[in-house]
C-alpha cells in the first residue's frame, strides 16, 4: 500500500480535511445517539469532548506527523486503568473508520495515544478538568430564613438547660448552625447563641467558653449536639453553688428557623463554572450548601463535594472541601476558601497539561 | 417621583436584586393586601409608601387599604398604643365599643380578598371577624413587652384568629396559639431621611437650623420623652465638655401635641440652660431632610434610651456611617454590635466614657461609621424587609 507523501502541502492539506469532516461527523451522530446508561457521559458531552480531541488531532497533523493512525484511548476510572477504544483511521480510503462513530469517552480522565509505523506518542491528555463536563449539573440554591419566635424564654442557666431539653431540633438548629446566615459579615465572640448569651447577659465566662468551643459540624445529628450542649450546662451547674442567672440583661429567647429554598437559576456543569457560580451568587446559596444541606435537608443532590466526586471525579477536591472546619468561617470567608480551593485545582490541571 | 426597584441594584448588597427576583417568582401572581389606619405620617406608613411599588414592580398584586375612622376612634386607639406599650390608661367599656364598631364600618369600604393580607398594628385588628378567604396576619409593631393586661387580653380575642403575628422583637412576642415570626424593622435608603446629600446640602440646611459646626458635633435624635433620657444625654454631654470641646443637639418633634412631651421639653430646655453649645431643637414630624442633614454632620450619635421600642434611628445613624453609642434597651442591643459599630452603654458615665473615647480616637469613628454602613446594608434596608415579608408570602400560602 502506498503511502501519501506527507511532506507534501497537498496531501496533507487533505487529511485535514478529511479529519474535519471525521469531527463534524462524530459530533453528530454522537449527539444523535440515545442516552447512553448512567456511567456514561451523555451524547452532547461525549460529542464536545470528541470534538476537543479531534481538533486537537487535527492541529497536531497539521504539525506534520505521519499516517496511518491508531488511536488507543485509555481512561481511568477510580483508579482503573481502562482501554475504551482501539481504532485505527484508515486515512488511504474515502471513509473514515465507521467504528470511531460509537467512540464515547466514559471516563473524566483519557489519553489519547497516536501509532504511526515509526513511532508512538502522546497526543492528547484529556485531564483537561475545566473541559470536563458533567452529565447532571449542579443547581444553586439561595435561601430565607424565617424566624419563628417560641415564646419559650430563659431567665437563668438551668432554664436554659430545661428549655434546650424541650425545644424541636429547628430551634437547636437555629441557635447554633444558622447563626452564621444571620450573622454574615461579623465574627461574633462565640458562633452559637447559647454561649454569647452566657456570656454577654448572664456573664458567666465560663461556661460560655465552654459553649463557645463546641463545632456543631462535629455531629452527626442535631440530637447528638442538642445531648452536648445539656452534657454541658449540666456538668457546670454541678459544680456551681448558685445557679447564674440574669440580673440587668435579657432574658434568652428561642426561636426556630423555617429555611424557605430559593432557586437562583444557575446550574453549572463545569468545575470553571462551580467557580464562577461560586463567586456569584449569594451568600445564603453558600449557607444553603454547606449547612442546611449538611446538616438539615441531608439532600445529595444539593450537596457540592458529592457532585465533584459522582460527576467530575475530583475526589481529592472534594475531600479537601469536606475537610473545611465550617465552624471557623464566616460564610465570606468559606466563599473564598473555596475558591481557592477550586482555583488552586485548575491550576494544577494546567501545569499537569 | 416614584423610584422603581432596580434604583436600589447599586445600594443594596450584590446580589440582593436578583435574588428579591427569583424570591418574587415563587410567588408570582399572588394579592398581598396591607391595611393600617393611616397613609401619611407615622414609620408604618413611610415603609409601606415604598414597600407596595416594590412588590408590584416584583410581580406581586400589592395593594394598600387604609381604615377610616372618626376623631373619636383615633383618641381610643390612642390610648389602646399607649397602654400596650405599657402606659397605663383608663380605658372603658364605650372606647372597647367605639374601637370595634368604627372598625366594622370599615367592612363593605375596603376590599378583603387576598392571597395574603396583612393587618398593621392594632387600629383594624377586628377587621379579622369579616375573613373571606387568603391568610390572614397580625404585624405588630409596636413594644408589647408589658402590655396592660386589660387592654392585650381585650385585643388577644382577635388576634388569635389570624394565621400567624409577627414582631419587631422576640421579647415583644405573647402567649398565642398561632405562629409568631420575627421581622426587624428597616429603612429606605433612598428615601428623604436616608437619601445622599450632598455637603452643600447639608450645610444649607445647618445654617437653617442655626447650627455651625466648628467642633465636634454630638446628636440625638428622639422625641422628647423620659424613656429616651434626654436629660442623661445632657449630663454625659457636660462630663465630655470638661476634657474636650464639643457640642451637643437634641432634635425631636412632636412635642406640642403630646402635654407629657412638652413637659420633658421644658425640662431639657431648663437642663441645657445657657449653654450656646446645646441645640435643642424641635422639628416638625415631616422633616426628614433636616433629619438626614444633622446625621450626616454629626460626629457621634448617641440615642440613650432606657426604654426602646426597636429604635430605628439608630439605623439611620449607622447608614450615614455614623458611630452610634446607645442604651442597652430593645432593638438597640439588636443594631449595635460592641466595638464594632459603636457601644451600648448603661448609664451617663457609660455614655460619657465611650464619647470621650471616641473623641480621642477619631480613626475609630471612620472605622465604626464603616463597619456600621456596611451591617444595615445587609440587615436593615428595605429590600431585607421586602424578601422577608415575600418569604412569609410563600410560606403561608405554600402550606
Amino acid at each position: 500500500m502506498d503511502l501519501p507523501d506527507w511532506s507534501s502541502s497537498k496531501d496533507r492539506e487533505s487529511l485535514i480535511v478529511k479529519i474535519a469532516h471525521l469531527a463534524f461527523v462524530l459530533f453528530f451522530v454522537e449527539c444523535s445517539l440515545k442516552l447512553p446508561p448512567a456511567s456514561w457521559g451523555d451524547s452532547s458531552n461525549a460529542g464536545n469532548s470528541l470534538s476537543i480531541i479531534i481538533r486537537s488531532l487535527t492541529r497536531k497533523l497539521a504539525a506534520g506527523i505521519a499516517l496511518p493512525v491508531h488511536f488507543h484511548l485509555h481512561g481511568r476510572t477510580q483508579g482503573k486503568q481502562r482501554e475504551y477504544k482501539k481504532t485505527t483511521v484508515n486515512c488511504q480510503g474515502e471513509n473514515p473508520d465507521s467504528g470511531l462513530t460509537s467512540l464515547r469517552i466514559r471516563s473524566r480522565s483519557f489519553q489519547i495515544i497516536l501509532l504511526s509505523r515509526r513511532h508512538e506518542m502522546l497526543l492528547e491528555k484529556g485531564n483537561d478538568c475545566m473541559s470536563r463536563r458533567a452529565q447532571r449539573p449542579f443547581i444553586f440554591y439561595g435561601c430565607m430564613e424565617l424566624r419563628e419566635i417560641l415564646g419559650k424564654t430563659a431567665e437563668n442557666e438551668k432554664e436554659l438547660a430545661d428549655l434546650i431539653e424541650e425545644v424541636p431540633s429547628d430551634s437547636i438548629f437555629y441557635h447554633t448552625h444558622s447563626f452564621l446566615l444571620r450573622h454574615r459579615s461579623t465574627n461574633g465572640e462565640y458562633m452559637n447563641d447559647f454561649a454569647n448569651w452566657v456570656a454577654t447577659e448572664v456573664e458567666d465566662r465560663v461556661l460560655s467558653e465552654r459553649l463557645g468551643i463546641i463545632d456543631p459540624c462535629e455531629f452527626e445529628t442535631l440530637e447528638a449536639l442538642r445531648e452536648e450542649i445539656l452534657s454541658i450546662i449540666d456538668d457546670h451547674l454541678a459544680g456551681a453553688r448558685i445557679i447564674p442567672q440574669v440580673i440587668f440583661g435579657e432574658s434568652f429567647s428561642f426561636m426556630q428557623s423555617r429555611i424557605i429554598q430559593i432557586p437562583t437559576g444557575l446550574e453549572v456543569y463545569t468545575l470553571s463554572e462551580l467557580c464562577q457560580g461560586l463567586e456569584e451568587i449569594d451568600i445564603s446559596a453558600i449557607y444553603f450548601h454547606f449547612f442546611e444541606v449538611r446538616h438539615r435537608l441531608k439532600r445529595r443532590e444539593y450537596d457540592i463535594p458529592l457532585w465533584l466526586i459522582e460527576e467530575l471525579g475530583l475526589n481529592e477536591l472534594s475531600e479537601q472541601i469536606r475537610k473545611i472546619r465550617l465552624y471557623s468561617l464566616t460564610l465570606e470567608q468559606l466563599r473564598s476558601k473555596l475558591l481557592s480551593f477550586c482555583g488552586r485545582e485548575m491550576e494544577g490541571r494546567r501545569e499537569e497539561r | 417621583m416614584s423610584i422603581g426597584i432596580e434604583a436600589y441594584r447599586d445600594v443594596v448588597p450584590q446580589g440582593t436584586l436578583d435574588f428579591l427576583y427569583r424570591l418574587a417568582e415563587k410567588v408570582e401572581g399572588r394579592s398581598f393586601l396591607h391595611i393600617n389606619s393611616t397613609r401619611i405620617g407615622g414609620g408604618v406608613a413611610e415603609i409601606l409608601q415604598r414597600l407596595v411599588p416594590m412588590m408590584n414592580d416584583l410581580g406581586i398584586k400589592a395593594s394598600w387599604e387604609v381604615i377610616q375612622g372618626s376623631r373619636e376612634f383615633f383618641t381610643v386607639t390612642k390610648a389602646f398604643h399607649n397602654a400596650l406599650q405599657g402606659k397605663e390608661q383608663v380605658i372603658t367599656e364605650e372606647m372597647y365599643r367605639t374601637y370595634v364598631e368604627s372598625v366594622r364600618n370599615n367592612v363593605g369600604k375596603i376590599p378583603l380578598d387576598a392571597d395574603l393580607v396583612f393587618v398593621h398594628d392594632p387600629q383594624p385588628a377586628p377587621l379579622i371577624e369579616n375573613r373571606r378567604g387568603g391568610k390572614w396576619v397580625w404585624r405588630c409593631h409596636i413594644d408589647l413587652a408589658q402590655p396592660q393586661r386589660s387592654v392585650w387580653n381585650f385585643l388577644r380575642r382577635f388576634v388569635v384568629s389570624y394565621d400567624a403575628a409577627i414582631f419587631s422583637l422576640p421579647k415583644f412576642a405573647q402567649r398565642l396559639p398561632v405562629p409568631q415570626f420575627l421581622v426587624y424593622p428597616s429603612i429606605d435608603p433612598l428615601g428623604p431621611k436616608n437619601r445622599p446629600l450632598s455637603p452643600g446640602e447639608v450645610a444649607h440646611i445647618l445654617e437653617r437650623l442655626g447650627i455651625w459646626k466648628d467642633k465636634p458635633f454630638l446628636l440625638q435624635v428622639s422625641r422628647f420623652d423620659r424613656f429616651k433620657d434626654p436629660i442623661g444625654v445632657i449630663n454625659a454631654y457636660r462630663i465630655v465638655k470638661k476634657q474636650i470641646d464639643c457640642c451637643l443637639v437634641l432634635a425631636g418633634g412632636g412635642a406640642t401635641d403630646d402635654p407629657e412631651g412638652t413637659e420633658v421639653l421644658s425640662e431639657v430646655k431648663e437642663a441645657a440652660g445657657r449653654d450656646p453649645d446645646i441645640h435643642v431643637l424641635e422639628l416638625p414630624p415631616d422633616a426628614f431632610l433636616e433629619i438626614n442633614a444633622l446625621q450626616r454632620a454629626a460626629d457621634i450619635v448617641i440615642q440613650k434610651s432606657i426604654r426602646e421600642g426597636f429604635g430605628l434611628t439608630v439605623t439611620e445613624a449607622m447608614w450615614k456611617g455614623k458611630p452610634v453609642i446607645g442604651g442597652a434597651a430593645g432593638g438597640i442591643k439588636v443594631q449595635i454590635i460592641p466595638n464594632v459599630t459603636g457601644y451600648t452603654v448603661h448609664s451617663t458615665e457609660g455614655a460619657a466614657f465611650r464619647i470621650r473615647y471616641l473623641l480621642n480616637n477619631p480613626q475609630l469613628i471612620a472605622r465604626m461609621g464603616g463597619a456600621g454602613r456596611e451591617y444595615v446594608r445587609r440587615n436593615f434596608l428595605i429590600t431585607r424587609h421586602l424578601a422577608d415579608y415575600l418569604a412569609l408570602l410563600s410560606f403561608l400560602t405554600h402550606h
